[in-house]
């Protein structure tokens, strides 16, 4: 098909629905605006005072011993804070420090104070490059790959010591579109990857961790016309949980493939969310016990037209995809946040997860729920969120991208 | 009040395109009117900045496009939708052309609609696409390529269909 007849027609098709199209007065959309920055507002000021009186009165405390009302801007959970799993163990120290992409450059970041303690990689200008990351069990080794910008002008997967250093080269030829992922035996790495030069392909791979290809799992095998959402692996790294979604990217679930088995991914088992009317958004393998920790996207309840969506972590069997438990939850007012990714320290005790928000308006001041988040058990802490990053209108708040341990 | 009628002055301007990229995208009308109208919402209360930047319709565009794409929040905006407008009305009277597209669009996959409703409809480059998406440029690339051959096939169905019934 001819280029300019091909957009003549689609011009054409959108102008005339936009023609038909009812246009509500200015007045009628700032009344919308009211109602709606009223509804959410309303929601996270009750939200923070039944948490706060929560806290005070259950005299509730960090795992780390610190009272919980000395922690940074709490989240507005409208529930009592989730209890730790019970079959998380009780002990692991805390990392001090996680991994991840900071606008353009791979950065080493305080748990503690969400300042970044080294640059790894980069920087490149705002907007034209950004990574996705990896880090190994003990949090020497630092893989990365490019993401943003034309990531085959420097194709493959890179290794850096997480101390500093020059970075080596891997895997060539393929980019990661999903964060890398290490087994908790450090013996093998797992992502969604795209060939470089791109073919618009995704296929799940999975390498030892001197970059050998032990698995390629095409997409076209997860069914025809389903796409794949993010990766993880089991401790023992002969397990991949793969998110898949329908043509209508709608996460039909995750399927957990065996590698030493499974040809292609519809072979792998199918895990849906656990609860009705919600739908799996991330899942991670929980290292230590080898279950399969997941957030779910729940509609909450509909008045008046009007849902409400929730997050909640859940717990499932990677065999059966029984639920075993459940975890932190929190609210989603605006109905524009989502989980982009999890993982757990080496001792699976730590999840660090990422909250963020399909709305740009919420990257542009304070918000109470998107950010980077750590959960031990009892509250949340939000590590960091916003950071400002370029100068004039080129700014912007960004948290970091990819946080892993 | 200069800041108001700013903000009227753009919606009153720019909404009506943004309503046809969305509707090309999602193929409903009332979905569409319902995710602009959020979009320009957001717009209006967060004004005093948005204003300032050199592409307002760019951020909504964005706001709108971020919405509509997350298909999994549909079944909630359909609710939202048959609220605030009733039941869809029957499908309006088409030209068989805009009816073939029409339905070779519904049968790409979203992120094949998508590259090509801000490419071709949105008039963006293929850089703007990449920007806005957060995708490289090579994957833009490809995937346009992919929904434009997909596409042809499609309506080169569509027309064999309607001619053999």
């Amino acid at each position: 098909m001819r280029d300019d007849l091909l957009k003549e027609q689609l011009m054409s098709y959108a102008r005339t629905a936009a023609d038909e199209a009812a246009q509500p007065d200015a007045a009628a959309i700032r009344r919308r605006a009211r109602l709606h920055y009223r509804r959410v507002a309303a929601l996270t000021v009750a939200g923070v005072l039944l948490v706060v009186g929560l806290g005070v009165g259950l005299g509730l405390r960090r795992g780390d011993g610190t009272p919980t009302v000395d922690q940074p801007r709490p989240m507005p959970t409208l529930t009592r804070p989730a209890p730790a799993p019970s079959t998380t163990p009780a002990t692991g120290r805390l990392p001090g420090t996680f991994v991840g992409d900071l606008g353009g450059r791979v950065a080493v970041v305080s748990t503690r104070t969400g300042k970044v303690v080294r640059t790894l990689y980069g920087p490149h200008p705002f907007g034209t490059d950004s990574y996705t990351v990896g880090t190994s069990p003990d949090q020497t080794t630092v893989y990365f790959s490019h993401y943003g910008g034309d990531p085959c002008a420097e194709p493959g997967v890179f290794r850096v010591p997480a101390a500093g250093g020059r970075p080596v080269r891997v895997v060539d030829g393929e980019n990661p579109e999903s964060m890398i992922k290490v087994s908790a035996d450090g013996s093998r790495l797992a992502y969604v990857s795209a060939p470089c030069p791109s073919t618009g392909q995704l296929d799940v791979v999975v390498r030892d961790a001197a970059g050998r290809l032990v698995r390629r799992w095409p997409a076209a095998s997860a069914g025809a016309g389903l796409a794949l959402d993010g990766v993880s692996l089991s401790p023992d790294g002969r397990r991949v949980a793969v998110g898949v979604t329908d043509q209508e990217l709608i996460l039909l679930g995750v399927r957990v493939l065996e590698v030493a088995r499974d040809r292609s991914i519809a072979d792998g088992r199918l895990i849906k969310a656990p609860d009705p009317g919600c739908d799996l958004v991330v899942a991670e393998f929980q290292p230590r016990t080898g279950r399969l920790a997941a957030f779910e996207r729940c509609v909450r309840r509909v008045s008046g037209g009007i849902a409400r969506e929730r997050f909640r972590l859940v717990y499932l069997d990677p065999g059966s995809g029984r639920l075993l438990s459940r975890g932190v939850a929190f609210d989603d007012p605006g109905n524009d946040l989502s989980v982009s990714s999890m993982d757990f320290d080496q001792s699976g005790r730590h999840l660090l997860y990422q909250v963020g928000s399909a709305n740009p308006a919420d990257g542009e001041g304070p918000h109470p729920v998107t950010g980077t988040w750590r959960w031990s058990g009892g509250r949340p802490v939000r590590i960091e969120d916003d950071r400002t990053v370029g100068t004039g209108q080129a700014s912007q708040g960004i948290t970091t991208g990819n946080p892993t341990w | 009040m200069a800041q108001r009628q700013g903000f009227d002055a753009f919606y009153s301007a720019s909404y009506r395109r943004i309503v046809g990229q969305v509707f090309a995208l999602l193929g409903d009308l009332h979905e569409a009117e319902d995710v602009t109208q959020d979009a320009f919402a957001k717009a209006s209360f967060h004004w005093s900045r948005i204003a300032a930047y050199d592409q307002p319709e760019a951020w909504v565009r964005r706001v709108a496009f971020n919405e509509a794409y997350n298909s999994a929040r549909r079944a909630r905006r359909w609710l939202v939708v048959l609220a605030r407008h009733g039941p869809p009305a029957d499908v309006p009277a088409a030209s068989a052309d805009r009816l073939d597209l029409h339905h070779a669009l519904r049968r790409l996959s979203p992120r094949h609609r998508e590259v090509l409703v801000l490419h071709y409809v949105a008039e963006l480059s293929v850089e703007e696409v990449a920007g806005q998406l957060r995708l490289p440029v090579g994957t833009v690339k490809s995937r346009l390529n992919r929904a434009r051959h997909a596409l042809a096939e499609q309506l080169g169905d569509e027309r064999e269909g309607v001619s053999n019934a």
